[in-house]
């Protein structure tokens, strides 16, 4: 087990060397000027020069790839051209904000997505199944800006109970914080429940066909315990895998959920950085975004085995 | 009777600025004037204060200021001194105060600024947020002239070629130090080194030493007429530094963030946040507010920016009490602003007009004909409709817009000619041979695009040919330096007090690249004079140039809507070059 992970933690490093140079020539490529956009629309040409210069814009593209790689190595990825402070800092400032929000809307997900399949799949057919799922499907067609819109144009604007948006650490004021990212979560974590809800019921039908739920029946244990014991164990697995690639959907629709909330998380950080052609915290932030999103594949193979003991990894 | 001629005398005296303030009083009160005359012959005196000796004589070939922006007052070489006090106001002590003290003022920025070091870039958005904390020498009153703020007095020697500015004194850094002159000319040096206006003024100058602690003397190499409008830029302006910071940045940013203005810098969260607190050892100019100089109250206790890049976050923000101020909307926005409960909307007077630049190193564009041809296709009404909508625009053919002292309509023949059968035959005798324009826009200012679009459509119906290519902003900045990339791109022109200020004036240093000898020359005259009637004849030669070599088309003036919540008081329509939060208020 220990020998599996080791091996697949190796594996990250040729990914992440991949995606480090898709994204230095895609960032180098794009045309855009991080020293114009700096300087504001009107300074003269000489002004951009000398900026660049200072920069290091103006060296070779070679030069800067290996400065960056030889920097990228010991997880320097150099310093903002606009935020004037080391990349890594600028992500990890932005960290908590979209780690905090992509753990609460995973868990309004799996509040709303789990209880509303189960329910589903037991009264199958029935007004509740039928309303559940067309909640469901209108849930995942809705766009989660748009429904964040109607959320802040609900609690905010019309009935003040909520803040419109805007960043407080948990640390500094607890209640503030909840109160803040109540409504970025939900609307980021309810398209993810709507998915959520349709595959659990789906694998829990199927889970309830099994013999060993009639078994289970047939020894006499209430519905309760069969459905919660016996059945949403297993119906589980499927989902499983459906929600760890949902943290990348997740971290995706937080960079739209961040700019509409004002949250100064990562994603709103690679939009701006994008904008402003802050080479250095965009190619930052997309290394540690597919580290991510690579470790959190790796967390969900782990899990399955706790899960379902029949799966085991690296025995031959 | 003799208190009478007494009075005239006295009045004579002082509106012609022969006694300085304390003179007047002095001898008012010795002959027993009443207090509403004396008040009458302080208010006569004008912008001059007791603590300068004025240099007053009537006789020709005196000493004369050379307040560019305010020239008016500075012709015909006769003596004269800008002094610090508030032009506007003359009076001795801060009127009792109308706004509220306390509360924190929430601004919205719809971006983060680059740097808050204001010497480092020409983002508006720095201005808007930097001039709360750090303050120039020189700064624009109501009506765009200029008025001492650190400095207390200018004076120009008979030969046009010394300017000795005196500096106010008992003046302290947010750090506690007072501001002498070695913070100035460390502060003026190293914003010389990034701003073009500032490198011209050092390389125009032959010496400039700090006389005194309290005195900075430029000698100048020949006669330099926009020496105070230098120094009273705003965007990538000279704001004063300690020497200390100066000396800590090396070549690279500053690294604290230390002024002499109203408030004081606490603390920054990139994308999140930058606040102030009030200044409490602020040294506030006597009088009333004039413009971005004269008295700042500071009323608020804090101020805090935050930007938010989406509008309907800003407005919702607005709606719900979040917010009190937001820098710019759309004018879509207006109708439902402002008949809200909790916010309200203004439209501002004109803040900068929309161009087209076009390319002069471009072979198409390098053409005059051609580009005379593109100037009199254009109906700018249709442009300026679909680009801001009904009763946010203003067609006029002015480069110096009608709010400052330039205004001018010289080239107006030229202006919106609407005649795309004149266009045709031009296009004709130019030889065109239907390459297509390269017009370069973003959809990032949707008002851009829109402009773009429908100059498009006339210029088609002209006999033109065009290829509309509509990029992020970042990318048409970087593609606009390059001259063979492009043939014309839309842009605004931020408002500018003074000619010399405007962006286009870089004139071969602009992409663009408006390299006229002639003009130049004007444009020479332009820097150098100070007489105001003078300069303001070679600012309408300019712009008849303007008109007949086509660098860009003026399409028309844009008028800026700001929303703000009901709350938010005292803040002044002259927002061209940016609120001046400093003496707004909240109402509890």
């Amino acid at each position: 087990m220990t020998a599996y992970i080791l091996r697949r933690l190796v594996l990250l490093l040729p990914v992440l060397l991949i995606v480090g140079v898709v994204v230095f020539i895609l960032v180098h490529l794009t045309p855009g000027d991080p020293a114009a956009v700096m300087l504001g629309p009107e300074a003269s040409n000489e002004q951009v020069q000398q900026l660049r210069d200072q920069l290091g814009l103006n060296d070779p593209f070679y030069i800067q790839f290996v400065d960056w790689v030889g920097g990228a190595i010991h997880l320097d990825f150099g310093n903002s051209i606009f935020l004037n402070m080391p990349v890594t800092t600028a992500l990890w400032q932005r960290a908590q904000p979209t780690g905090l929000l992509t753990l609460y809307a995973l868990i309004v997900s799996l509040l709303i997505g789990v209880p509303a399949g189960v329910i589903a799949a037991v009264r199958r057919n029935s007004w509740i199944d039928r309303a559940l799922m067309a909640l469901s499907v209108s849930g995942a067609a809705m766009p989660s800006f748009y429904l964040a819109i109607l959320l802040i144009l609900l609690f905010a604007v019309t009935l003040h109970w909520l803040p419109s948006g805007g960043y407080v650490s948990i640390t500094d004021n607890p209640v503030q914080h909840f109160k803040r990212m109540l409504m970025p979560a939900f609307s980021l974590g309810f398209a993810n429940a709507a998915l959520l809800a349709r595959l659990i019921r789906s694998s829990m039908l199927d889970v309830l066909r099994e013999d060993y739920i009639r078994t289970a029946y047939s020894k006499g244990l209430a519905q309760r315990r069969v459905i919660t014991l016996h059945a949403l164990r297993n119906a589980l697995i499927p989902a499983i895998t459906v929600v760890g690639s949902s943290l990348g959907a997740l971290l995706g629709g937080a960079v739209i959920t961040e700019t509409v909330f004002t949250l100064p998380g990562m994603g709103q950080l690679v939009v701006q950085s994008v904008l402003r052609r802050d080479f250095p915290v965009i190619q930052g932030a997309v290394m540690v975004i597919a580290a991510i999103y690579v470790l959190a594949n790796l967390l969900v193979d782990v899990l399955y085995i706790y899960i379902d003991p029949r799966v085991r990894y690296g025995n031959k | 009777m003799s208190q009478d001629r007494e009075f005239l005398t006295l009045l004579d005296a002082a509106s012609q600025g022969r006694m300085s303030r304390r003179d007047v009083l002095k001898r008012a009160m010795a002959v027993g004037l009443s207090v509403p005359a004396i008040s009458a012959l302080l208010a006569a005196c004008g912008s001059s204060d007791d603590s300068t000796a004025t240099t007053g004589s009537s006789s020709s070939g005196g000493a004369a200021t050379s307040a560019s922006g305010g020239a008016s007052t500075a012709a015909s070489g006769g003596a004269a001194t800008a002094t610090a006090g508030g032009a506007t106001t003359g009076a001795a002590s801060p009127v009792p105060e109308k706004g509220v003290k306390g509360g924190t003022i929430n601004a919205v920025i719809i971006g983060e600024p680059p740097t808050l070091d204001i010497h480092w870039t020409t983002a508006t958005i720095v201005g808007f947020v930097t001039w709360n904390m750090y303050e120039p020498l020189f700064a624009w009153d109501a009506n765009y002239k200029l008025i001492p703020m650190l400095a207390e007095s200018h004076e120009v020697s008979t030969d046009q070629l010394t300017h000795t500015i005196r500096l106010r004194q008992h003046v302290p850094f947010h750090n506690g130090d007072e501001m002498k002159s070695a913070d100035v000319l460390a502060s003026l040096q190293r914003w010389a080194t990034k701003q073009g206006l500032g490198k011209a003024l050092f390389e125009a100058s032959e010496k400039v030493t700090a006389v005194d602690d309290y005195t900075i003397e430029f000698k100048m190499k020949n006669p330099y007429g926009v020496f105070e409008s230098t120094l009273g830029y705003y965007y990538q302006g000279p704001a004063i530094y300690p020497k200390s910071v100066v000396d800590a940045a090396g070549d690279g940013q500053i690294k604290e963030f230390i002024g002499t203005g109203p408030y004081k810098f606490v603390e920054r969260q990139p994308d999140r946040f930058i606040k102030f607190e009030r200044f409490e050892d602020y040294a506030a100019l006597p009088g009333e507010p004039n413009g971005y100089g004269g008295h700042k109250y500071a009323y608020a206790d804090q101020l805090i920016f935050t930007p938010v890049s989406d509008e309907a976050a800003r407005i919702a923000g607005l709606r719900s009490g979040d917010y009190h101020f937001l820098e710019s909307i759309s004018s879509d926005q207006f109708d439902t602003l402002k008949d809200d409960a909790v916010a309200t909307a203004e439209v501002l007077p004109p803040g900068g007009w929309d161009t087209f630049v076009l390319n002069w190193k471009s072979p198409l564009m390098s053409n005059q004909k051609i580009r005379q041809a593109f100037q009199m296709a254009l109906n700018h009404e249709p442009i300026m409709l679909a680009a801001w909508g009904e009763g946010y625009y203003r067609l006029d053919p002015s480069i110096m817009q009608k709010e400052t002292i330039w205004y001018s309509t010289a080239g107006k023949e030229h202006y919106s000619p609407n005649d795309p059968d004149g266009a045709k035959k031009l296009l004709d005798e130019a030889g065109y041979d239907g390459t297509a324009i390269r017009f370069m826009t973003t959809k990032e200012y949707l008002n851009q695009y829109n402009n773009a679009v429908v100059c498009k459509q006339q210029l088609e119906a002209a006999g033109f040919k065009v290829d509309l290519q509509v990029y992020d902003w970042a990318t048409v900045v970087d593609r606009r330096s390059k001259p063979d990339m492009w043939d014309t791109f839309t842009t605004g022109i931020s408002f500018r007090p003074e000619p010399t200020q405007l962006a286009i004036m870089q004139l071969c240093n602009w992409p663009g690249w408006w390299c006229s000898e002639s003009s130049q020359e004007i444009l020479d005259g332009l820097r150098s004079e100070s007489d105001f009637d003078k300069r303001f004849k070679l600012m309408e030669q300019l712009q008849t140039n303007f008109y007949e070599e086509v660098p860009m088309i003026k399409i028309g003036d844009t008028k800026d809507i700001v929303a703000r919540s009901q709350k938010l008081q005292g803040l002044s329509q002259q927002q061209q070059l940016g609120p001046q939060l400093w003496n707004a208020w909240l109402e509890k």
